[in-house]
């Protein structure tokens, strides 16, 4: 049973969706595999039934994870990649934006930083 | 009563046996026990029992006389004996079963409400009237017949006790159990438990009812009020009608549970409209009774279905 | 029948001290149903009133039954842990399950057998030779055992350490609930359970003063952490309740949105113990 602290910014079925995509990004449950039940996840974590039905039908929507009747919830087929690419897309579009913002704001050049690190990894 | 409920009536029975074991079993087993063990012991110390003023007193010499005249008496006589000392044997388990009634109708609907485990037995489907009924049946059947059992043991014993003595005697020890009536010792005993208790239900109803009640200490809900009435009655109308009442009952208990005993000792001296267990079904006072008891009971249930624990 | 209990105009008084004062709520098949309040504030009235075991005014219908006339077929389908200590000491593990299978037409013996498997208890032992942990493990495995479509739990973890606690909630909701079933319980550890909650209910001085689902509270109540820049600003929309934290204030709302809420600085849900110390001091 591990305790997770849920923060207060976001409701619990999105940090729990957040827990499951990072599950499944860094291949601890591969595709094709069993997500734990709903019952186990609710028991393991105290929360709620709903809010981890919640969590998984959202996944069911956006097609990572799948209902099979009788058995479960699994991961889809395509669900990584899928993952994946809107994973790159946020950071591209949402995150890396910001981050040169910073770049520019905290007066530093990122021609600098990237040759700094170049510089890093060849003398390792 | 269908057989759910019959399940239910026989667990609740069974309830009353594990929570009062000791009283009902472990108390008359104990006390059957030390005696036939004093008993043995007698007998293996050969018998040399020592009085006041060095005086000593030889067990094993003075029962080859007493098997003596045993063998000489009438038969009669003989079965007249040896039943007043199987009778006999009874009386002390009798007074104790009838102390172990009253403390366990004093708590029988208090203990469960001082330690709470009344929220448990309420949890669950079983009844107020089940309940309380089924505590009256214990005390009035389930008591006397665990008491019967041991006492018929001991009984047994006794007799056991008494042919190895004959046989010490050089005695078979047959003429013992031949004139013991054995089996009438048994019938009447145990159905004179019974009707006895049947006897004093109006009381045992009224200290269940006193133990609903009870806030504290149920054994003065138990006696206060009846003081009280008492102590009325003479201070209004300057009668002692209710403890003459009270005491009747009880004394009457007592002899229904020696009614045989008293017969065979005295014949019917005892001049009494109550002496026998199976003359109490004849005498208005016992049926009065049972009414009295259904009211306070019903008293009782009522109570403990409706009472706010707080 | 998708409500399993529903009140109307509930109320109780102790001689002249009115405990309940004419409450309304309603309790829906499948949900977990967290009954919060100060002590004397009328919790343990309205669980007695829902089971049977005191007198009330007003409406009242458990499972569409009513508590004060039908409370034996309500025990049928409804179990209750009133604290989980009150078994008798004297009972052996054995004899109870054996009592509980006579008593109860909804007991599965095999179910209880084993959970209790799971656990350290013996069957011989009494009662009185268990932990108080034990205790508490042994009575869940008789309710959970009971095919029950309520339950009801008063302070269930009172007294309980910390290992025994969890467990208790970790095998409700794995081994028992289900939305067939629901779950009314009230307990002062509320962290605990706030996440286990569908329904929240406060309760104050005998009068319901939030009745909502945890979806609703988590839309409604929002706290956000202002900079003393925007103090002003946040003030001007009524807030609720303020407190200091590190300097900075933090302002809780009701009823305003998030957009309205989002420019004057980060946005947090309330904790429920917040949001309850909050709807306390309300009017005060």
């Amino acid at each position: 049973m591990t305790a997770i602290k849920w923060n207060d910014q976001q409701p619990i079925f999105r940090q729990l969706k957040e827990k499951v995509v990072e599950l499944i990004i860094d291949g601890e449950v591969s595709e094709g595999e069993a997500v734990p039940s709903v019952r186990q996840v609710a028991a393991d974590y105290q929360i709620n039934p709903l809010t981890v039905s919640k969590a998984y039908q959202e996944l069911v929507d956006e097609s990572i994870l799948e209902k099979r009747r009788g058995l479960g919830m699994f991961v889809t087929e395509s669900a990584r990649e899928k993952l994946l690419e809107s994973e790159k897309d946020q950071f591209l579009n949402v995150e890396w934006p910001k981050i040169m913002q910073r770049v520019e704001r905290l007066g530093l050049s990122m021609q600098q930083l990237i040759d700094e690190k170049s510089t890093q990894v060849e003398d390792k | 009563m269908n057989i759910a409920s019959a399940n239910s009536f026989k667990a609740l029975i069974k309830r009353e046996y594990w929570e009062h074991k000791g009283a009902m079993f472990y108390t008359p087993a104990i006390i059957a026990a030390v005696f036939a063990g004093i008993s043995i012991l007698i007998v293996i110390t050969g018998g040399q029992l020592s009085v006041n003023g060095g005086h000593s007193f030889s067990f094993m010499d003075f029962m080859p006389k007493v098997l003596e005249q045993f063998e000489n008496v009438g038969d009669e006589e003989r079965s007249r004996g040896v039943q007043i000392g199987l009778y006999g044997a009874r009386i002390l388990f009798c007074v104790v079963m009838l102390v172990v009634s009253l403390f366990y109708m004093l708590g029988s609907l208090y203990d469960e409400r001082k330690d709470k485990s009344i929220l448990f037995w309420k949890s669950l489907p079983v009844s107020d009237t089940a309940t309380v009924l089924s505590k009256f049946v214990s005390v009035c059947f389930l008591i006397p017949i665990l008491y019967f059992a041991v006492i018929s043991v001991f009984q047994v014993f006794l007799l056991l006790f008494g042919t190895v003595i004959a046989w010490f005697g050089g005695n078979s020890g047959i003429t013992l159990w031949a004139s013991s009536n054995l089996f009438s010792v048994l019938f009447n005993s145990l159905l004179s438990l019974i009707v006895a208790s049947l006897w004093l239900a109006p009381i045992w109803s009224w200290l269940m009812f006193a133990s609903a009640w009870a806030k504290k200490v149920a054994f003065l809900w138990g006696t206060l009020p009846i003081f009280m009435i008492v102590i009325a009655e003479g201070w209004i109308f300057h009668t002692s009608h209710f403890i003459e009442m009270i005491g009747d009952r009880i004394a009457k208990g007592f002899i229904i549970l020696n009614s045989n005993m008293h017969y065979l000792v005295s014949g019917d001296m005892f001049d009494m409209d109550v002496q026998r267990w199976y003359q109490v079904f004849g005498n208005i006072e016992f049926w009065g009774g049972l009414i009295v008891s259904a009211v306070l009971l019903a008293g009782a249930i009522y109570t403990r279905r409706y009472r706010d624990e707080s | 029948m998708t409500i399993l209990i529903q009140a109307k105009g509930l109320s109780k008084s102790y001689g002249s001290h009115q405990v309940l004062k004419s409450v309304d709520f309603s309790v829906k098949r499948g949900r977990i149903v967290g009954l919060v309040g100060p002590n004397g504030a009328g919790k343990t009235t309205i669980l007695k009133s829902i089971l049977g075991l005191t007198s009330y005014d007003g409406d009242l219908k458990v499972l569409g039954l009513d508590p004060a006339r039908q409370r034996h077929q309500i025990m049928q389908k409804v179990s209750f842990i009133a604290d989980v200590a009150v078994l008798p000491r004297w009972l052996k593990v054995e004899n109870a399950l054996e009592f509980v299978t006579d008593v109860h037409p909804n007991f599965n013996l095999d179910k209880a057998r084993y959970f209790l498997s799971k656990t350290n208890i013996p069957m011989q032992a009494r009662v009185k030779e268990l932990s108080k942990g034990m205790v508490a493990q042994l009575h869940l495995a008789l309710v959970m055992s009971i095919d029950a479509e309520l339950l009801v739990l008063d302070e269930p973890t009172l007294g309980l350490d910390i290992l025994y606690r969890k467990e208790f909630y970790n095998q409700l909701l794995a081994e028992f609930f289900d939305e067939g079933r629901s779950i009314l319980v009230t307990t002062h550890q509320i962290e605990e359970i706030e996440n286990l909650l569908t329904d929240l209910i406060f309760i104050r001085d005998g009068r319901i003063i939030l009745d909502a689902t945890m979806e609703e509270v988590a839309v409604k109540y929002i706290e956000v952490m202002v900079s003393k820049d925007d103090a002003a600003k946040a003030e001007a929309l009524g807030p609720v309740m303020q407190r200091d934290v590190f300097g900075r204030k933090v302002y809780l709302f009701e009823g305003i949105s998030r957009e309205e809420l989002e420019p004057l600085g980060e946005l947090h849900s309330p904790s429920v113990a917040d949001l309850f110390v909050a709807k306390m001091k309300e009017g005060k």
